[in-house]
């Protein structure tokens, strides 16, 4: 995956708010399984197994074996992606802005002083 | 609810709203802070722009509220999965002025069809850049 397919796995992962809420059980309750994150929702454990998988592709947990039991871990590393974007954006933006202001205000500035031209054209008409 | 990452910013301008608007759209106004290039002013056209540090971008209006509301779709030709949406809205200040917003937010499972194919304009530029160079090698003295 590219990064920026990376991050697209999981913001899709993550707009789901149930499996939004399993990922947040993972983060709390980990490792657990499935049949351990089940009792805590009311979807069956069927529906637990597909919201992990598709949070495991995404990259947002890791499955490791305990025994017969396969347990979920969280992984917060796709997530300093998400927050890497969201940094990048909002500093450009920020800057952006900062020059539009100082560009507004040098307009009005040059609209409201004199120029030299102006005080020394001859009348016209 | 949504879970779209996002960037909120605005600015307080000390113009009136259709100022605000003019100068949003200003392609001489806009070189100073966003990037040499025009912004589209009509729902599903299509502009290229050029940004300070050299990154160009093609940006593909979504809609279009003159006097309120600008957004559109961008991507960069370096990265063209990476999509997201940029929404501008301007009102007036309850203190004065106006109110410039932006919101910028990532897109899921888009892939930015926004890159034009070579050719227009762009293979003009890259066939004069050959008659250049070509130029240079047979005439080494010369200068261009």
């Amino acid at each position: 995956l590219t990064r920026h397919a990376a991050d697209d796995a999981v913001f899709a992962a993550l707009a789901d708010p149930t499996r939004r809420a399993v990922f947040e059980a993972v983060v709390e309750r980990g490792p657990v399984s499935a049949t351990g994150l089940a009792s805590g929702f009311a979807v069956s454990r069927q529906a637990i197994v597909k919201h992990l998988t598709a949070l495991r592709e995404a990259g947002l947990v890791a499955p490791e074996r305990a025994g017969r039991e396969v347990r979920f871990r969280a992984r917060p590393e796709p997530l300093d992606e998400v927050a890497g974007w969201i940094d990048r954006v909002d500093r450009r933006w920020a800057q952006r802005l900062d020059e539009l202001r100082a560009t507004v205000a040098e307009r009005a500035g040059r609209r409201t002083a004199p120029t030299r031209g102006a005080e020394g054209d001859p009348p016209t008409g | 609810m949504e879970l779209t990452p996002s960037v909120t910013r605005s600015v307080l301008l000390d113009l009136d709203l259709d100022d605000t608007w003019d100068i949003l759209v200003d392609p001489e106004v806009l070189a100073e802070w966003l990037g040499h290039g025009r912004l589209p002013t009509e729902p599903g056209s299509r502009t290229r722009l050029v940004e300070h540090d050299g990154t160009v971008r093609t940006i593909e209006a979504l809609e279009v509220d003159p006097g309120r509301t600008l957004r559109w779709r961008w991507c960069t030709d370096d990265q063209p999965e990476a999509v997201s949406e940029v929404e501008i809205t301007v009102a007036t200040d309850v203190g004065g002025g106006t109110r410039l917003t932006v919101v910028e937010r990532a897109t899921s499972g888009a892939r930015c069809s926004l890159v034009p194919p070579i050719e227009g304009t762009r293979w003009d530029e890259r066939l004069l850049g050959l008659e250049l160079r070509a130029l240079r090698t047979l005439s080494p003295l010369a200068t261009v």
